[in-house]
């Protein structure tokens, strides 16, 4: 997923990545999914975050909104999946002129 | 029980105004009838004019003094939506007429007008609804799930409202947006401030659904999308982080991100975090996709009175299409009608509305939190 996305980036058809909504439903620590979100986004956007604000989490649910120097914005959530329910993601990457949308 | 007549709506400002949506409403609903059109003699001239071209289209009269219009006997509610900067002076005004408000959102622009509505409101002891999304189905069926337990206990919400709309990649690609803590002006003909005016479509779900009050407010601003807003130095794009008394954690976003972004109107709708799971109730589900041989919904040339497509007439006279390639089991051209449906039916049953002037307020005071959060660079304590 991570690597269509960046090659649909890369692409230019989006234009400049401004702005990345992550919702993930995870059924394990939500801090390590919130991390690994973020070294995704990071890649997307090309370097790491210039501040975030992370409120206080719990077992079961972490947040953070982060933002980069140039501008660019990420909302990452890690919230727990419903019982008999599968882990998934909804994300949205919003461009400059267009913008990606992923769920499963 | 029948009731024995018509509720008769006073409307405050017309066209190229958030009023055509609600005066349509108002006239499509068989319990309401528009009996003029008003605003206040301060009001430019160009204000007038689109005013009484309201006024024309539903045959009503129109009158360019509030203070005539107020002494009318026969009104029964009164739909205010002048420019933010005239609001507070306004439904003051309309208040003091003692019947029921329908108002524009958000509230009014700055935290004095904002306090002295509600003062005059609740002193005045009139229903006042806010328009808002909560009477949407996607935000009545997240408020229902939330109740029955089937989430457990709340620990987050989130919300968005993403207007696909206007004609994006304009804005200048090195530009860092540099917020003011407190916005001096609202009203443009090119642009709107889209934290404001958007996001307080989402601030007012998460509050809703949490029903705590905020403690903090951490929030960005950005001109990522249109040179219209970059020109005017207002943004397009806003992203809060709210937490709540409760514990409960809230994100928020709204902002105008082009018409070609997303196969409808743009991205809308609220995930619940419970401790028993998370569900997300997106307008645009469920629905079916078509693929066919037709030409795309083309995005035709700006209308010069309203280039970023904000006003139902404007939209018709340049010919912005509706896109037709999801079909929503829902349709959101019905959200007016259900909003102003739910404000007559809590006058019906003598019932407070959801989003009543208190709500309104604090969700506009968290907007207004969040311009001096983006600003400052950290998070804002309201309480």
């Amino acid at each position: 997923m991570s690597t269509t996305i960046a090659m649909a980036i890369e692409s230019g058809r989006i234009g400049r990545p401004v702005f990345v909504r992550w919702m993930e439903r995870v059924d394990s620590d939500p801090g390590s999914a919130l991390e690994t979100a973020l070294g995704v986004v990071s890649n997307w956007f090309g370097g790491e975050p210039a501040s975030s604000h992370q409120p206080d989490g719990s077992d079961l649910h972490s947040s953070m909104l982060a933002r980069w120097p140039g501008g660019e914005l990420a909302l990452l959530i890690a919230a727990p999946v419903s019982f008999m329910a599968e882990p998934g993601l909804d994300l949205a990457v919003i461009g400059a002129r267009g913008a990606l949308y992923h769920r499963v | 029980m029948a009731r024995r007549k018509k509720y008769r709506v006073l409307l405050i400002s017309g066209d190229r105004t958030h009023q055509e949506g609600y005066a349509a409403a108002f006239h499509a609903d068989p319990r309401a009838v528009i009996v003029a059109v008003a605003d206040d003699t301060e009001a430019s001239a160009e204000r007038h004019a689109l005013n009484r071209e309201m006024a024309q289209r539903y045959q009503v009269p129109y009158i360019n003094n509030l203070d005539e219009a107020l002494s009318m006997r026969e009104i029964d509610l009164i739909s205010v939506c002048p420019e933010i900067e005239r609001r507070g002076r306004v439904i003051l005004r309309c208040a003091g007429r003692g019947v029921p408000l329908f108002l524009d959102k958000p509230l009014a622009g700055t935290s004095e007008d904002i306090a002295e509505i509600q003062a005059a409101v609740n002193g005045a002891g009139v229903t006042a609804q806010m328009y808002s999304f909560t009477s949407t189905p996607w935000a009545k069926a997240a408020r229902k799930a939330l109740r029955s337990g089937e989430l457990g206990e709340l620990i987050a919400v989130h919300a968005e409202a993403l207007f696909a709309k206007g004609r994006a990649g304009t804005a200048p690609a090195d530009l860092v947006r540099r917020e003011r803590g407190t916005p001096d002006r609202y009203t443009f003909t090119e642009a709107k401030r889209e934290l404001f005016d958007l996001g307080i479509y989402a601030t007012v779900l998460c509050l809703w659904l949490a029903d705590s009050p905020v403690k903090q407010v951490t929030a960005h601003t950005a001109n990522y999308f249109f040179a219209e807003h970059a020109s005017v130095n207002v943004e397009d794009f806003g992203a809060l982080v709210l937490e709540f008394e409760s514990g409960a954690v809230g994100s928020a976003i709204g902002g105008r991100i082009g018409f070609y972004s997303h196969p409808k109107i743009g991205p809308h709708g609220v995930t619940v975090v419970g401790t028993g799971g998370t569900r997300t109730f997106s307008a645009w589900d469920p629905h079916v996709e078509v693929f066919a041989d037709e030409a795309r919904p083309e995005l035709p040339d700006p209308h010069p009175a309203d280039p970023m497509s904000m006003w139902r007439s404007t939209q018709a006279e340049s010919g912005v299409p509706r896109k037709m390639g999801w079909l929503a089991f829902e349709d959101e051209a019905d959200w007016g009608n259900k909003e102003v449906s739910s404000f007559l039916d809590c006058l019906d049953a003598d019932r407070t509305p959801d989003v009543g002037v208190d709500l309104a307020a604090s969700a506009t005071e968290v907007i207004l939190a969040a311009y001096r959060s983006a600003a400052r660079g950290e998070p804002i304590q309201l309480t």
